[in-house]
């Protein structure tokens, strides 16, 4: 008997603890999908746009397709084809790969070296070289933009995927530089010293250990930097300008809203495409954020 | 193997600190040498700047002969265990202990060779597809021994190896560590806050105190003959006992007097002590020196000295007995198991005068 009522009064209390607890983190969760939902509205309004009639869609809003639901026949993939066939939007697509990926590369390669040299190199002025670099986190780009591009004219690199891939290079660099050697620094000081014991030179600590144990952090800077580039639409149409040959997708993109802001159809289509990159590389790169990579080095 | 010799060493860091004062040190080929001394007394820096992790601020370091203090770590043929054990944490065991043959560039059949054979030596020849972080710890302190023995190195450098396992391990892997050197015949340095280590595995040790050597020797004239207070004081445990004391002639004899004890001068030591007569002294007795009259051993002085039991601890093999002297001063004694005191007693003990220290008390050194 006793055992009996006892079971039934814990089965009760698990479930009076589980109500509770769900109660507890209902704020929390309510407020967590609120949030995810308001910021994916605009993304599935353009989803939804890029699907509609040209007609349609500059007489409603993208909403009204949920009137009549599940209504198949509002949508159509013309848009897209349009966008990929006649208005350069391949071209674009193939000049924006080319620009992000060495921008995102370079960057990382000359970071990566420097931050490591700013946390495990000993050699006077370091920490000095160090806070000048994160001083130039607050520099506007626009600043540089001028002196940039006139040194650019005399240089001939203006227009070219070259002098794109440097300018991104400069801006990307400071975050960069800062970034890693925050990681870098973080590194166990043993490990650095066990390396240099076993006959390591800098090189090869360099390559061997600390890239190895720095990839969170260097994926976290590539992620960074190739969507910075992806989406800039500024440094490009400065160094650039209006050369069509070499013009990465945020240019053809800013030309297809037409003149008077017409053709939405295409600038929502195209839009979704630009969308799928970015969200390609966060998802390849995601799995290098894991943490614990560390794990069983030293003690902890 | 490697002659490895500290000269005037001295390290300062740049807030003025010194780390390490004027360190000589003689280390013998195939010598198992261990650093003591507490946290902070310089014996890791000491080890680091052998190493090439530090430079000295002044003096010279020494590799069988050739001066070593602007060569790079990787330059000086030596094997370092780190207490973190450092092991590359990307790489599995196999290719942490490759490593080092890796960037000398030794051909791939024999690193796989040399790996094999360290690895059977240590007993992890089934671990070495691992990572370490699938290793315990008693595995990732092998695991960086052997690191250390596939290079085949001039010395071994050990940065208190032993320190992260647990009690029962730590007797296990101490014996290895011997066995080890033994077998391999190199010079070991090892460096240790723990006196029981370096009594066990040194075949000398190296006492250290706030940045100064204070002694050189075997681990047995360490424990018997030491030189001053911190080194009777820090090998043994439980540690020395301490008292104020001042020589007194009284007739023919020679008495140390200290308060509540007064103790003959056995006769044989009487022409030693006299200069020291009326100078404030230190007395120095071993817990173990101290018996129970009913269990003592024959020779010891017949004197008995009266004290108050505060607390036994009972180990089994011995008791430790705290005592407290009519003056209020306290001691320890270790006795025989069969005594069986009881807290608040009030009991007789013999200190054996055969075996005492006396240390002047202004310099701490122990009286010529």
């Amino acid at each position: 008997m006793t055992g009996v009522t006892k079971l039934r009064s814990s089965q009760s209390r698990t479930v009076a603890d589980r109500l509770e607890t769900w109660l507890t983190a209902a704020p929390v969760h309510f407020t967590v999908i609120a949030l995810a939902l308001l910021w994916t509205l605009p993304t599935a309004g353009l989803l939804i746009s890029s699907l509609r009639q040209p007609e349609v869609l500059l007489e409603t809003g993208w909403w009204t397709v949920l009137t009549p639901p599940l209504d198949l026949n509002q949508f159509h993939l013309g848009n897209y084809a349009a966008v990929l066939s006649g208005q350069g939007m391949a071209q674009a697509f193939l000049n924006s790969l080319i620009i992000s990926i060495p921008a995102t590369i370079m960057p990382i390669a000359i970071a990566t070296f420097a931050a490591y040299a700013l946390a495990w190199m000993q050699f006077p002025g370091r920490q000095i070289l160090f806070i000048i670099i994160v001083g130039l986190l607050v520099v506007p780009l626009q600043m540089t933009l001028i002196p940039v591009l006139r040194a650019y004219n005399t240089l001939g690199l203006s227009g070219t995927f070259l002098g794109v891939w440097l300018a991104h290079t400069g801006y990307g660099m400071p975050l960069g530089i800062y970034l890693l050697r925050n990681y870098i620094g973080t590194l166990p000081r043993d490990l650095i010293e066990a390396a240099a014991v076993d006959g390591a030179s800098h090189l090869k600590i360099f390559t061997r250990i600390v890239v190895p144990l720095s990839t969170p952090a260097i994926a976290s800077f590539a992620v960074f930097q190739f969507l910075w580039v992806w989406n800039d639409l500024l440094v490009a149409l400065v160094y650039l300008g209006g050369n069509q040959t070499v013009a990465p997708v945020t240019l053809v993109l800013r030309n297809l809203v037409g003149d008077r802001g017409q053709d939405w159809h295409l600038l929502t289509a195209g839009a979704f495409i630009s969308m799928i990159v970015p969200l390609l590389v966060f998802f390849a790169l995601q799995r290098y954020f894991v943490r614990g990579l560390l794990a069983g080095s030293v003690k902890g | 193997m490697a002659h490895i010799v500290f000269e005037q060493v001295t390290k300062q860091y740049d807030n003025g600190f010194v780390a390490v004062k004027d360190l000589n040190l003689d280390i013998g080929e195939d010598e198992f040498l261990v650093l003591v001394g507490p946290s902070g007394c310089g014996k890791t820096t000491s080890l680091r700047m052998l190493a090439g992790l530090e430079d000295s601020s002044s003096g010279h370091i020494y590799i069988d002969g050739q001066r070593v203090n602007e060569k790079s770590p990787r330059d000086r043929d030596i094997a370092m265990v780190f207490q973190s054990y450092a092991l590359y944490p990307h790489m599995s065991v196999f290719e942490n202990m490759a490593f080092s043959l890796q960037l000398q560039g030794t051909a791939k059949d024999e690193i796989h060779q040399r790996v094999q054979a360290a690895a059977t030596q240590l007993g992890i020849e089934q671990l070495l597809d691992r990572k370490p972080k699938q290793l315990s710890g008693g595995q990732r302190q092998r695991v960086a021994v052997g690191r250390a023995i596939v290079r085949d190195p001039a010395a071994f450098l050990m940065d208190e190896p032993l320190s992260n396992l647990d009690a029962k391990l730590r007797v296990q892997a101490r014996a290895e560590l011997s066995k080890l050197h033994k077998k391999l015949g190199t010079t070991f340095i090892y460096v240790t806050h723990d006196q029981v280590e370096a009594m066990t595995m040194g075949s000398r040790i190296a006492v250290m105190n706030q940045g100064i050597l204070q002694q050189v020797d075997t681990p047995q004239n360490l424990y018997d003959q030491p030189n001053n207070v911190f080194v009777a004081g820090f090998m043994g445990s439980p540690a020395m006992n301490f008292f104020d004391a001042v020589l007194k002639p009284d007739d023919n004899d020679l008495w140390i007097d200290a308060g509540a004890l007064r103790l003959p001068v056995p006769e044989t030591l009487r022409s030693r002590y006299q200069p020291h007569i009326g100078t404030p002294l230190i007395l120095g007795i071993r817990p173990e020196n101290i018996y129970n009259p009913k269990f003592a051993p024959p020779g010891v002085n017949p004197l008995a000295v009266e004290a108050t039991v505060s607390v036994v601890e009972m180990m089994g093999h011995e008791e430790i007995v705290y005592l407290t002297l009519p003056d209020g001063s306290e001691f320890l004694a270790r006795i025989d198991p069969r005594s069986r005191f009881t807290a608040g007693a009030s009991i007789q003990v013999l200190f054996d005068m055969n075996r005492f220290h006396l240390f002047d008390k202004a310099s701490e050194h122990v009286l010529a």
